[in-house]
């Protein structure tokens, strides 16, 4: 009696509806959706797409940015016809370039400063919606260990960083921008000194959290997977072991469940990476360009025989190179912790 | 090149002639040297038409507000006459002229460059608001 109403619950139990656990990826943000592929098969060509997509957005940016430093150049044309006479007018003249110089060029900085922190903000805002879903998918794959210990360090990085670029870097830029213009005007030793410093404290502080970030994860990556990959064929010898019968048959299943819930994972990781890459790259494109634009503009400068005039766009030129350090230290950080998710139990 | 090569050999004659009209009197050396300043100046204007024609061309495909330009050139212009000004007093024995032409050629271009530090001013303002 007590077996058959053992075995009619059982049979029971077999109607009750059952579903798979199911990952997907946050959707991108909007301003960006427009440069995710439709759909793709392999992360190379949905990169392509993205980057197609973004240098066609980004084409009349370049207009504009070429066109600022026409007019730099055209500035500084003029300062190199006082640049030959002699005499205390220099200072005055040199003081009057440099306001035309700053005043062109800290507009420009300025937009592109806003999109630096906006991007920053939307990598990390976009990073708290995707980091819990791989964390979920990696989880299921087997990798507790691994998914909570690359969830905490990632979420830790990208909190410190984003707080630091907010609140630290980006005031740091204007005070950098600020002392290169009053080192231009007035040519100074010690406000050449202190800009200097500020922008070593910037580089450095960005290269220290990445090198931090980068060692945390081969650490945990070395740890955390090895005792992940031991408790799974644990848990496999043990099923195997203990049921009997089917023992190995449901061994068996689990591996296709755990090799499932791995290409779910990786679909969402792909698609992660597409969005952070899509998310990334015009912001990328618009403060390269710039970047190179100056960095030319202050060749050409050079030949003019203007130091001051030079000397101050090659410091925006390196001001902008600091927010792309900015921009590309988020990134990094998220693809290397979205790989780390995706590489989790191999 | 022509004119430059005539204000080159200008100026070489009109030495001569200064340290020959010296001796007969200062101030006519003073004249020549006047003279011949003016005249290398308006030789080497000639040389500038097409760098304004380039700057201008630059002002147009760079979207440069012409103020600022013309700020820029007012202010080279006073630079240049200021400081010449200032050498000639110099020259003819009167430095505290010279030095008092060179700070009002100062004055002149602050007073000129107000424009330029009220849009700095402005632009200050609206980014401090941004931060």
């Amino acid at each position: 009696m007590k077996r058959l109403l053992m075995l009619l619950i059982l049979i029971g139990l077999l109607t009750l509806p059952v579903s798979a656990m199911e990952f997907t990826a946050p959707d991108a943000p909007e301003d960006v959706q427009e440069l995710m592929p439709a759909e793709t098969e392999s992360f190379a060509e949905g990169l392509l797409t993205v980057i197609k997509a973004a240098i066609a957005r980004f084409a009349p940016e370049l207009k504009h940015a070429a066109g600022s430093c026409l007019a730099l150049l055209a500035i500084v044309l003029l300062a190199s016809l006082f640049n030959s006479m002699p005499g205390n007018n220099t200072r005055i003249i040199r003081f009057v370039t440099t306001l035309a110089l700053t005043l062109l060029l800290l507009g420009n900085a300025n937009s592109m400063i806003n999109l630096c922190t906006q991007t920053v903000q939307a990598i990390s805002d976009y990073s708290k919606l995707l980091l819990p879903v791989m964390t979920g998918a990696l989880a299921a794959q087997g990798g507790m260990t691994s998914a909570t210990a690359i969830y905490a360090g990632t979420a830790l990085f990208n909190t410190v960083l984003t707080s630091l670029i907010a609140k630290l870097l980006v005031p740091l830029v204007y005070v950098f921008l600020a002392l290169s213009a009053a080192n231009s005007a007035a040519g100074e030793q010690i406000l050449m000194k202190m800009r200097d410093f500020v922008k070593w404290l910037m580089t450095w502080g960005l290269k220290t959290i990445l090198y931090i970030f980068t060692g945390y994860m081969s650490i945990t990556g070395v740890i955390t997977g090895t005792a992940d990959a031991a408790a799974v064929k644990a848990a496999k010898l043990t099923i195997s072991g203990v049921i009997p019968v089917v023992g190995g048959i449901l061994s068996d299943a689990s591996e296709t469940v755990i090799v499932s819930a791995g290409v779910m994972k990786n679909a969402v990781g792909l698609y992660g990476l597409l969005a952070i890459v899509a998310i990334w790259i015009t912001p990328f494109l618009q403060i390269g360009t710039q970047f190179l634009l100056l960095k030319l503009t202050a060749v050409l400068c050079s030949v003019l025989g203007v130091k001051n005039a030079t000397d101050l766009i090659e410091d925006f030129s390196g001001a902008m190179g600091i927010l792309l350090g900015m921009i590309g230290a988020v990134s990094f950080l998220m693809l290397i912790s979205m790989i780390c998710f995706m590489k989790g139990m191999g | 090149m022509e004119r430059f090569f005539q204000a080159a050999a200008g100026a070489m004659a009109a030495v001569v002639m200064w340290i020959v009209l010296s001796r007969q009197g200062k101030e006519y050396g003073m004249l020549l040297s006047l003279g011949a300043c003016c005249f290398i100046l308006i030789c080497g204007l000639r040389f500038l038409e097409p760098v304004v024609e380039l700057l201008e061309q630059l002002k147009t495909l760079g979207n440069l507000q012409a103020e600022w330009l013309s700020v820029m050139l007012k202010a080279t212009g006073i630079g240049l006459i200021a400081e010449l000004g200032s050498m000639i007093c110099t020259d003819a024995g009167n430095g505290a002229l010279g030095k008092t032409l060179q700070f009002m050629g100062t004055a002149a271009v602050l007073w000129l460059s107000i424009p330029l530090i009220n849009s700095l001013l402005a632009l200050l303002e609206q980014i401090l608001g941004e931060i």
